[in-house]
């Protein structure tokens, strides 16, 4: 199987996105799960090729009508159960 | 001593191979694999020279024609004309000052009751790139330079984000992280004065903005924007002082060119510059986060501003348009009293007073987020104005796109003392 690209977007693409993309590399090691995490920022992440992006609820808005890839909502970049629970949605629903 | 002379001067004195070999350092102490430690060294290497390209931009590209306007206009008041590059030549201090004072933060941390580790990434390089470029302007060299660099990044790595500590807590009503930002002058500031003047029941939040102003959340566009208005009020000053544009500013073709390709570029060099950091703290970050959890149990991060931006989507709206009016008017009413330049702060007013925003709201509502802000915009023209006396060598031109706030506050606080030692 393909290994996924996850793109953590915030506003500058190297502050609290960094911090989301060690998160979900933590995730991704815990669970044995295997995806290439990196960063972007909320104005130049459509033209990175990715197959997922996750983001915070206020810049989603900006991006959702004209992304291809899904965009996953995170509310809080710092509940690591949130996003623990959503990444594992998302790597079950490749299955 | 031949071999000596090449470990200091080619590999040690290469910014960019330095950062490189702290990279593959953090990579190797991750376990991660060959491949990647081989990638993620590589690309820390190419992150640092996207990065001074897109610096290069911004400077050289874009707003040069307003500082060598304003220059032709007040000759007298003119800053240095050839400013060292700091990024480029002194990459390598500025990785040294990186790692000592992230180590005295992570010793603090560990031994006192202020748990915080600063983790924001670009900030773990630009305060090192300003301390340092404090220290040049007035004359440091060497032990001096780094020694005093050191002191003050790793003062301002405790200091600043145990002062949001509290101000954060009001925010999210919680006590996980703490802001690690240059956003600390002017949120202490909206701390201080918003719940004197403001009500904290009447909260920017229960208002309805319309959406059509949502382009302005995008600060390469924003800021491209702000460019052009300056370029067209320096056009007509330029042409009513009696002096021909395309001279002053050096245009062969016509001024709607080069205006638009100017204005551009700013957007243009922002893009680059941030895709540069991106690339060299990508790598950094991390390993600097794997250091800290093992040392340091019960460690708090100190993150980026805009990890609280969710929690006050309309006071960071009305706290920027605010800013920004208050600081144009500011460097209209100031023009010609400080020795450099000063064009809208289109950064500092985003993300810095956005940040400040937030917290105005939480303390003090609306009328605290409007007054706290529009305070903030004064104050951080007037940071400006004063820090071209300690930068006017070095680095004003960048200070003049992300300055007015920690960064002019902290650099001439260091550079006064600078100037003692020198």
């Amino acid at each position: 199987m393909k290994v996924p690209k996850i793109q953590c977007v915030c506003g500058f693409g190297c502050g609290s996105s960094l911090m989301l993309r060690m998160a979900i590399d933590d995730i991704l090691k815990k669970h044995d799960l295997e995806a290439d995490t990196f960063c972007g920022d909320v104005g130049t992440c459509l033209s990175n090729p990715c197959d997922v992006i996750f983001i915070s609820r206020e810049l989603a808005e900006r991006i959702v009508d004209r992304a291809d890839v899904p965009v996953r909502i995170i509310e809080n970049f710092m509940d690591s159960s949130e996003v623990e629970e959503k990444v594992l949605e998302y790597m079950n629903s490749l299955n | 001593m031949s071999i000596l002379n090449f470990i200091i001067n080619e590999i040690f004195g290469q910014g960019a191979i330095f950062l490189s070999l702290v990279a593959m350092v953090g990579l190797i102490l991750q376990k991660k694999s060959v491949s990647e430690v081989v990638r993620g060294t590589l690309m820390t290497a190419i992150g640092f020279f996207v990065l001074n390209t897109g610096t290069g931009l911004i400077t050289g590209n874009s707003i040069d024609g307003i500082i060598t306007a304003f220059n032709t206009l007040m000759p007298g008041n003119a800053s240095a004309p050839a400013s060292i590059d700091i990024g480029g030549q002194y990459g390598t201090q500025i990785g040294i000052v990186m790692i000592l004072a992230f180590a005295i933060n992570l010793v603090v941390a560990r031994f006192t009751p202020w748990k915080s580790v600063f983790l924001t990434g670009h900030m773990l390089y630009w305060f090192p790139y300003v301390f340092i470029a404090a220290g040049v302007d007035a004359g440091l060299t060497g032990g001096k330079l780094i020694g005093l660099a050191a002191i003050f990044t790793a003062l301002y790595m405790i200091v600043a984000p145990n002062l949001m500590r509290p101000l954060v807590k009001d925010v999210t009503g919680k006590d996980d992280f703490t802001i690690g930002h240059p956003t600390t002058t002017l949120s202490v500031i909206a701390g201080i004065v918003a719940p004197l003047v403001g009500d904290k029941s009447k909260s920017c939040e229960d208002l309805k903005l319309p959406k059509s102003l949502g382009f302005l959340r995008e600060v390469s566009i924003t800021g491209s924007i702000a460019i052009a208005v300056v370029y067209i009020i320096m056009y007509f000053v330029v042409s009513g002082a009696g002096l021909s544009p395309a001279e002053v500013f050096g245009y062969g073709g016509s001024f709607f060119s080069y205006w638009f390709t100017h204005s551009v570029y700013f957007g243009v060099g922002v893009t680059v510059m941030l895709q540069g950091v991106r690339m060299l703290i990508a790598e950094i970050v991390p390993a600097f986060k794997g250091v800290a959890e093992k040392l340091v149990p019960g460690a708090i991060p100190a993150l980026d501003c805009p990890v609280i931006f969710g929690y006050g989507p309309n006071s960071l709206l009305i706290g920027f348009i605010v800013a920004v009016i208050t600081s144009t008017i500011t460097i209209l009413v100031t023009r010609g009293m400080f020795p450099t330049v000063i064009i809208p702060l289109i950064f500092t007013c985003f993300f810095e007073n956005g940040c400040a925003a937030i917290i105005a709201n939480a303390k003090g509502g609306i009328r605290g987020t409007v007054i706290a802000c529009a305070l903030n915009g004064i104050i951080m023209v007037l940071l400006v104005g004063f820090g071209a006396y300690f930068f006017n060598n070095t680095i004003q031109p960048w200070m003049l796109v992300y300055g007015g706030q920690d960064f002019s506050l902290f650099g001439i606080i260091e550079g006064l003392i600078a100037k003692i030692l020198a």
